[in-house]
């Protein structure tokens, strides 16, 4: 019954006010984080916390060209890529430092082509393969060697080559049965090997083969001990969040990437800056419309002085009384935030729905961090909410 | 309930002259279930001695015990909870709630005990003359109407002391003697002492004690 004494003084519209201003900046704060969240995901391929890959190598000029000489990075030169921000891990190239010829064994299958080349490969540190790639582990007295290819030479094939020869498309599973006959060849000696496609990467423009069957060939065939050779190109671990910065440090350094995967980095960034600025407002506004209900309460709360010093005479507690605003703005506020979920929800999924229709698959819907963050909100608010309560009411009832 | 003063000083009196008679500054007990009137001029700190009492003041030198306790160290919930069962009293200025109806101002505290039936508070607005005003909010009633209005209220709750401050200030002859006739009534029931300010020498009570501040 005394209960609605001390919400006497409450304006409707100003109470109306004020939680509309705070619902408005919590739906926006909300469903920036969330919208981030989603489009961070969708840059990362998935996982936020996923690195990303890139190869980087040394612009090669005319100079190189006519009077020899390769460039290569130097080891203080990969110490200072491991410094950079953003980049998590740095290590190079090796490649073969022999010949490779490369032939299909007959399968005796029918309009299946006897292809040979040349060609070269090159190895990463076990810390950098595909986890997707199984079964990519040579050990010395192995007779198959697992080979990796880019994703893109099997299209290339399939939509360049083979139409033009008149040869049958392949998938990637087929390709996989085939077995190579591979021959190597270098100044101290030459070995034969099968070759048996492992699978294949977007990380890497390169033909991949295991680091240890590298470095032993490459001791065998050409007597360079394993890390001696010289690097000349270097696979950088970035972070998830990968800034366009690194786009500047690779230019005053002579430095080349697959430019795809800098502009990607670049948009990325300029999409994470202009999200964390909506964040951002979104923190500011609700921040100020948080105030503004603290402060709104307070003024209700001062406005019924006469009724919370005559209860207090007549024997209830301050701490009942606080009780019964903490409760009451506590609903409020707990309705506002099932309100701002709910449209966040909304928002989200109708924005993950209009990129559907742009070509974007992005996930709409609310994530467990969204939800922790409204939690803590309240907690947070409460906190506030409480703390100028208790002393406001402590002054008065006495 | 055991009333008892040391040496107690309002802030406000300490540089101004006191009587030969005045109770501040000397130590004095007040037995449980004594009828106390308080006189003195105006300004020299009657409600002052009600407030101290009920724990709304502490701007004070000495010690006031209220049945064996510092009252200083009570705590604010030990008195609500004092004011709920063991203390009543009606303000000078009344403290009534201008916007809830006669009734409603009674039941509210009624609502903290529920100490007594309804029923009774009904006769009491009879016996005060107030039958017809129960529903009328409280702001739009005469002085002396709203004067007894707070006299009920006080009077719902259990209690072991009850402070009138200036009761009848607004009552006529025979409203007050209603009121006595009530209030008489409840401290028998309740076997409660009673400390009444601004009635002068009047025979109302058979007071036990005098005090003069």
């Amino acid at each position: 019954m005394w209960k609605a004494l001390l919400f006497r003084h409450s304006r409707p519209w100003q109470l109306i006010s004020a939680l509309t201003g705070t619902g408005l900046g919590l739906l926006l704060l909300l469903s920036s984080v969330q919208i981030y969240l989603n489009i961070s995901e969708y840059l990362n391929g998935g996982d936020i916390n996923q690195p990303r890959y890139m190869v980087i190598n040394k612009r090669v000029n005319m100079l190189n060209t006519l009077f020899g000489g390769q460039k290569g990075f130097s080891s203080e030169e990969l110490e200072n890529l491991k410094k950079i921000k953003g980049i998590r891990n740095a290590a190079g190239l090796t490649s073969s430092q022999f010949k490779v010829n490369m032939s299909m064994e007959d399968m005796g299958m029918e309009g299946i082509p006897q292809l040979q080349t040349e060609l070269f490969f090159e190895s990463v540190p076990a810390a950098f393969a595909d986890n997707s790639i199984t079964d990519f582990h040579w050990a010395p007295g192995d007779s198959i060697i697992p080979v990796v290819l880019p994703r893109d030479y099997i299209k290339l094939y399939n939509f360049g080559f083979a139409p033009s020869q008149g040869l049958p498309q392949l998938t990637e599973s087929m390709v996989g049965l085939a077995t190579f006959r591979i021959r190597l060849k270098g100044p101290k000696g030459q070995a034969n090997f099968k070759g048996k496609l492992a699978g294949f990467t977007e990380r890497v423009n390169s033909i991949l083969v295991p680091q240890t069957f590298l470095d032993a060939m490459n001791s065998q065939l050409s007597g360079i001990e394993s890390g001696k050779a010289k690097v000349s190109r270097v696979i950088l671990e970035c972070e998830g969040t990968m800034t366009g910065d690194l786009h500047e440090y690779f230019t005053e350094n002579g430095y080349e990437t697959g430019e795809d995967a800098l502009r990607n980095a670049k948009l990325s960034a300029l999409l994470k800056s202009i999200m964390s600025f909506l964040v951002f407002i979104g923190a500011v506004i609700v921040l100020i419309s948080l105030l503004g209900f603290v402060l709104y309460a307070q003024l209700v709360i001062n406005r019924s002085t006469y009724e919370i010093e005559t209860l207090s005479r007549l024997g209830v507690t301050s701490r009942e009384m606080i009780t019964a605003y903490l409760v009451y703005y506590g609903k409020l506020m707990i309705g506002l935030l099932v309100l701002a979920i709910a449209s966040t929800w909304i928002i989200s999924s109708w924005f993950a729905h209009y990129l559907k229709g742009k070509g974007f698959e992005i996930d709409g819907g609310i994530s467990i961090g969204v939800l922790v963050m409204s939690v803590l909100f309240v907690a947070g608010y409460w906190l506030l909410q409480g703390i100028s309560i208790v002393r406001s009411i402590r002054k008065i009832a006495v | 309930m055991e009333i008892r003063f040391e040496q107690v000083l309002p802030a406000p009196l300490v540089d101004s002259p006191l009587s030969d008679q005045s109770c501040w500054n000397t130590s004095f007990a007040l037995p449980a279930g004594s009828y106390v009137s308080v006189t003195a001029p105006s300004g020299t700190g009657k409600s002052t001695l009600l407030s101290i009492i009920y724990g709304l003041r502490h701007d004070y030198s000495g010690t006031v015990f209220l049945e064996g306790e510092n009252i200083r160290l009570l705590g604010h919930e030990k008195y609500c909870e004092w004011r709920k069962n063991r203390l009543s009293m009606v303000f000078q200025e009344l403290r009534l709630f201008p916007q809830l109806s006669a009734k409603d101002n009674v039941m509210l505290k009624l609502s903290l005990t529920n100490s007594i039936e309804e029923a009774r508070v009904d006769e009491w607005f009879e016996a005060l003359g107030l039958g017809n005003k129960m529903k009328q909010s409280c702001g739009t009633l005469s002085l002396g109407q709203q004067q007894r209005v707070a006299l009920i209220r006080a009077l719902v709750q259990p209690f072991s002391w009850l402070l009138l401050d200036e009761p009848f200030s607004h009552l006529d002859e025979s409203n007050s003697h209603k009121a006595i006739e009530l209030i008489r009534q409840r401290l028998e029931e309740n076997k409660a002492g009673l400390l009444v300010t601004g009635l002068g020498n009047n025979k109302y009570f058979e007071y036990t004690k005098h005090i003069s501040v």
